[in-house]
């Protein structure tokens, strides 16, 4: 491969990783670290475990990328294993981080923020860290990622059916977690 | 509490998001290095399998040699100590008339 490989698409670089091309796979790394950052932020309790994860996640794909048939965009098969391996963690984790302090600052949040607003956005942030993992999960694509119904039916492996009634179900829950978390401040 | 509320924050919750530059920098090359780390220990296992194979082989055809040679044996013996009780039975069964 050339020093830049930008032009090539996703699939052919694929074929060239399974041919040992390493640069290939760098391309891929390159292209889909940020796709993958921004769900394993939302999951990891810090900088360290976002590179953690997303490094987990990017040695799970090369080790299964025979098995990328290209019946979907890379893009998506490789969210796929991170929603796995985040499900995977969350499920090891013996405590939720339901206390892990949002951070304003990290988020880029204006700091003349009124508190209200603040104090909501921790209360929700708390209260999606009580959430079951399907859920968060579920959510996190959803609603904070901003995912298509047909894309996280993709990922999570269910029917786009399953996923608006489980999507529903969700959001009735966090927004009575949201209202408890809320109250209790 | 209003709906209106809830999606408000959860709208500004998915709007803001980490700054993961500082990690961007340099993950393609930490990850490669990890991948190949992966990958040296994957042949250690293969190599260590390969060299252990000839010692298998050899396992494999004493055991079965030994199966064979021994296992016919058992069958002959267990077939005329089947027939041998029979032949009770049937000098038995003669002598007594049944």
């Amino acid at each position: 491969m050339d020093s830049s490989g930008k032009g090539i698409p996703d699939e052919q670089l694929v074929v060239m990783a399974l041919g040992g091309d390493d640069r290939a796979y760098e391309e891929l790394i390159g292209r889909y670290k940020r796709t993958v950052f921004a769900i394993t932020a939302r999951i990891a309790m810090d900088d360290l475990e976002v590179d953690e994860i997303s490094q987990e996640i990017f040695v799970k794909a090369y080790d299964n990328l025979k098995s990328y048939r290209g019946d979907a965009p890379f893009g998506h098969w490789i969210l796929r294993i991170a929603a796995n391996t985040c499900r995977d963690i969350l499920r090891k984790r013996k405590i939720r981080p339901t206390s892990v302090p949002f951070d304003k600052v990290e988020y880029g949040l204006a700091d003349n923020r009124a508190s209200d607003d603040t104090r909501d956005i921790d209360a929700l942030h708390r209260a999606i860290g009580s959430l079951g993992v399907d859920d968060r999960l579920l959510i996190t694509m959803l609603e904070l990622e901003g995912k298509k119904i047909k894309e996280v039916a993709y990922i999570l492996k269910i029917s786009e059916g399953n996923v608006k009634v489980r999507a529903y179900r969700a959001r009735k829950a966090l927004k009575e977690l949201f209202e408890k978390e809320a109250d209790d401040e | 509490m209003n709906n209106e509320k809830f999606d408000r924050v959860l709208s500004e919750l998915g709007g803001a998001r980490k700054d993961t530059s500082r990690l961007e920098r340099g993950f393609e090359t930490r990850t490669m290095a990890r991948i190949r780390a992966y990958r040296e220990r994957q042949p250690a296992f293969f190599f260590m399998a390969w060299r252990m194979a000839p010692a298998l082989i050899m396992l494999f055809i004493a055991t079965s040699a030994w199966l064979h040679v021994s296992g016919t044996d058992m069958d002959i013996d267990a077939i005329a100590a089947t027939n041998a009780h029979h032949d009770g039975i049937k000098l038995v069964s003669y002598m007594s008339g049944e």
